[in-house]
């Protein structure tokens, strides 16, 4: 039987014999892939003094809470800035990480279970491709022996077979076989991914996850993979988990994008909703910041370029801190001008992260010409700093950032920050955003979503 | 304004590798304008690095410019040497011509470079601050006219002052980056280089570029590598830099996406040579040679879901000497090749419709024009060997 999956070029029927039957009933078969309240916390190593004072050591939240599905024959792009945590999430839907907490299904088993019990089996199904495509490959191995490494280690076939199969795969990614006995030092960088790509394929996967596979190539050789992915997917009837930070290519191969942010899914719709009505406000920061050809950079940025560590997320809405439309207090005490509101939430911003404190005064004050330190300039410098006017609208609001700055000045950060703490409170600091159903299989965790 | 303030006539850059000779720059000519932002576009191994690094003077062993000049506009300097010297043409000096000391002295303070990789360009050791202050205070000792040399070192090293850097100098690093938005500068500049992101850092290196002033600002894929929220916010800085002070920003990166974004110009670089170069409008509305607009049917695009994306076939090639093509360089991959690609090679000549559009494909349609370089007439012609007495 070995064989026939081998040779047979419609493996599609053979491969449903590898799922015992008693699950077959229990699961949709159009879902390959689902991922419940998937969490992966890294831990540092318990050290001396965490032990002495018996603490806990930090984790680092990399995936936390993430739920989808990925179809049979579908791409789902997954797109984020770097530290976001879709590697980690690739990885621990490989099995490569046990997850924290949280389950992914393939094809309705348990993933972690499955590794657990026979880690070559689940390998057969699902495969990875890297980004760095010449880190990834033996230095010391020529191609022939890298792409049939897979077919080895399983046992696929006899020996005589593995070569012809060998020679099907490379000729298939568009090499050559010639250049079969050549090491990867030998082939250029477009070349190397088609070799990772070939691996990939060997074992006949249903699930290949593409770890950013273009990203370290030139724009043209860029173009040559995506569209062979694109052909390879339909041949052999593929699903795909596409990660990539560049949205020009997540459109071009995705049939729906997944955006994360610190380790959370902020958006989920088909490629073409992302794309043309984006509810989130990540979203919309990341397509007007995606440079083409035809559209200029420009519009909605974020207001704080840092991102933050995901040791420590925010609380609440974790985008609230970089959020260009971050939602003003709800409590009604007081109103706002959305520009004023930003100027007073960026200065309780830096008051939380202690960005004003009483040195850091010190030195506004006197980078200002023929200025004392006192009270009225601290307060003026300090509005400069954060874009406040001098009064604001509403007069109980400016009474509550008068008292807090007077706090500021004599030097008293924590009252400063205790007397905007209530008043001054976004809803999207309070709450965690719950993810809205806004159109059919589109989602997004933003709480204007919920009040529009 | 089309004053021209760097004038780079027939730059060829050399590697002698043991493989044989590498020609990563072969010949190209071009001019930045003042206040322009020129962009040159290439896939990795065209030669758009070695390109800057040559105006910049860092080519290092076993690379070596053999040939060209770089006319770099400085009324000044040119005063100072006199109409007759060989090394002046007008108010343009030829960085080639020029003793290296005083070379080095402009290349650094009139041309400011930031790199790629800004992580590996600060010196782990020291603050960000004492870092861009350095570049403030070589500026400040240059304007006095102080030099510095293994003798000053010495000096130094022996003084109780612990520093190279002035109060003064550092003080003003702050304002520098407070100029490119760093939050809190005065705490940052305390910092040291792992404490920033990658942003941060590219900012910061801008910073220390802009400490000396420069009339040309070069920029080697400033934001390859960042994401693409902090890229906008690197790609805004340059801009709104340029408009405040109108400097030139010579930016060379693979992505064509900055390129729509941000520059006036754009040149087309492919196998160390200048394919097209023309405004930057014109040249992605309307691309005169194959490969720029092969380069653009490879771009998959964000906006529009039905674009299909073309592949260009084969690789980029090779630019050892014995392995280059006698034609055009892009004939092995162009799919509008003819028997005469392979054997001419074709050099930028003006297109019709606009003078300053130019292509290099035999092909093409170009006005008729006998020069290779329009602006290549106002070079006397005692320049013409200009190069073989720069070599030394």
């Amino acid at each position: 039987m070995e064989v026939q999956v081998l040779m047979s070029e419609s493996t599609n029927s053979s491969r449903s014999t590898d799922i015992p039957s008693t699950t077959i009933e229990e699961i949709d078969l159009d879902t390959l892939v689902r991922v419940d309240n998937l969490c992966k916390y890294y831990e540092d190593d318990r050290g001396l003094i965490d032990w002495a004072l018996s603490r806990d050591p930090e984790k680092v939240r990399a995936v936390d809470g993430v739920s989808f599905e990925i179809k049979r024959g579908e791409t789902l792009g997954v797109v984020g800035e770097s530290g976001c945590g879709k590697s980690t999430l690739a990885r621990t839907i490989m099995g490569l990480h046990q997850p924290t907490e949280g389950t992914v299904l393939f094809a309705g088993k348990n993933v972690a279970e499955q590794v657990k019990s026979d880690r070559k089996r689940f390998a057969r199904r699902a495969q990875i491709v890297f980004q760095d495509p010449s880190s990834c490959l033996d230095p010391r191995l020529t191609l022939r022996e890298i792409v049939r490494e897979p077919l080895d280690i399983h046992k696929v076939g006899p020996k005589p077979h593995r070569n012809e199969r060998v020679e099907e795969l490379i000729e298939r990614v568009g090499l050559a076989t010639d250049q079969l006995d050549r090491y990867p030092s030998e082939l250029s960088g477009g070349q190397r991914q088609r070799i990772g790509i070939a691996r990939a394929l060997a074992l006949d996967p249903e699930l290949l996850l593409l770890d950013e596979p273009t990203s370290a190539l030139d724009v043209s050789v860029q173009a040559q993979i995506l569209n062979l992915l694109q052909e390879i997917q339909e041949e052999y009837n593929l699903s795909y988990l596409f990660i990539s930070h560049d949205l020009s290519v997540i459109r071009y191969l995705s049939d729906r994008v997944m955006v994360m942010y610190l380790g959370k899914i902020v958006e989920i719709a088909p490629s073409e909703v992302i794309f043309e009505e984006p509810a989130h406000p990540y979203t919309e920061i990341l397509l007007s910041s995606t440079p083409s050809k035809k559209a200029n950079i420009d519009g909605k940025q974020v207001r704080n370029a840092d991102i933050p560590s995901p040791r420590n997320p925010p609380r609440g809405c974790r985008f609230h801190t970089r959020c260009p439309v971050v939602v003003p207090p709800d409590n009604h005490n007081v109103e706002f001008e959305q520009d004023e509101w930003l100027a007073v939430f960026d200065y309780k911003l830096r008051l939380r992260s202690g960005r004003l404190d009483t040195n850091k005064l010190t030195e506004l004050v006197e980078l200002q010409d023929n200025k004392t330190e006192n009270q009225t300039n601290i307060k003026e410098v300090v509005r400069e700093t954060c874009g406040i006017p001098q009064t604001l609208s509403d007069s109980t609001a400016e009474e509550v950032l008068d008292d807090s700055l007077s706090a500021l000045a004599d030097g008293d950060t924590e009252t400063a920050l205790e007397c905007i703490a209530v008043d001054f409170e976004s809803p999207c600091e309070k709450q965690n955003p719950p993810v809205m159903h806004i159109s059919e299989g589109h989602h997004s965790a933003c709480l204007r979503t919920e009040n529009e | 304004m089309t004053k021209p303030i760097i004038k780079v006539r027939n730059l060829k850059t050399r590697f002698f590798t043991e493989m044989g000779q590498v020609n990563a720059v072969d010949g190209i000519s071009f001019d930045i304008n003042q206040g322009e932002v020129l962009s040159v576009v290439g896939e990795s191994g065209s030669g758009k690095s070695v390109t800057g690094l040559s105006l910049m003077d860092l080519i290092d062993s076993p690379g070596q410019i053999t040939d060209g000049e770089i006319w770099f506009h400085h009324p000044d300097l040119a005063a100072e040497r006199g109409a007759a010297d060989d090394a002046v043409d007008g108010e343009f000096v030829n960085l080639r011509s020029l003793h290296q000391k005083a070379r080095r002295s402009l290349c650094g303070t009139e041309l400011g470079m930031i790199f790629q990789d800004p992580g590996s360009a600060f010196h782990p050791a020291l603050t960000v601050g004492e870092q861009i202050g350095e570049a403030v205070e070589s500026r400040r000792r240059i304007a006095r006219g102080e030099d510095y040399d293994v003798k000053e070192m010495l000096l130094d090293l022996c003084s109780l002052r612990s520093s190279f850097v002035s109060d003064e100098s550092y003080d003003e690093a702050i304002g520098l980056l407070e100029q490119v938005d760093i939050p809190d500068p005065i705490d940052r500049a305390d910092e040291y280089p792992h404490e920033f992101s990658g942003g941060m850092l590219q900012r910061a290196m801008v910073a220390q570029a802009l400490a000396s002033d420069p009339a040309v600002l070069i920029a080697d894929e400033p934001t390859t590598g960042l994401d693409v929220t902090i890229q906008a916010g690197i790609i805004d800085l340059l801009r709104e830099l340029q408009a405040d002070t109108g400097m030139s920003i010579f930016l060379i990166t693979h992505n064509i996406g900055v390129v729509s974004s941000i520059a006036d110009r754009v040149a087309i670089m492919y196998g160390g040579k200048f394919l097209e170069l023309g405004p930057t409008d014109r040249v992605f509305e309307k691309p005169a040679n194959p490969y720029t607009e092969g380069l653009l049917n490879c771009l998959p695009d964000p906006t529009d879901a039905t674009n299909i994306i073309e592949p260009i076939h084969g690789n980029v090639p090779s630019l050892l000497d014995h392995e280059m093509p006698a034609g055009c360089s892009y004939a092995d991959r162009c799919p509008a090749v003819t028997e005469e690609c392979t054997e001419t090679n074709p050099s930028l000549q003006p297109t019709p419709e606009t003078a300053n559009h130019l292509v290099a494909c035999i092909h093409a349609e170009t006005a008729e024009s006998t020069t290779t370089f329009p602006v290549a007439t106002t070079t006397p012609s005692v320049l013409s060997d200009g190069g073989a007495s720069a070599d030394e």
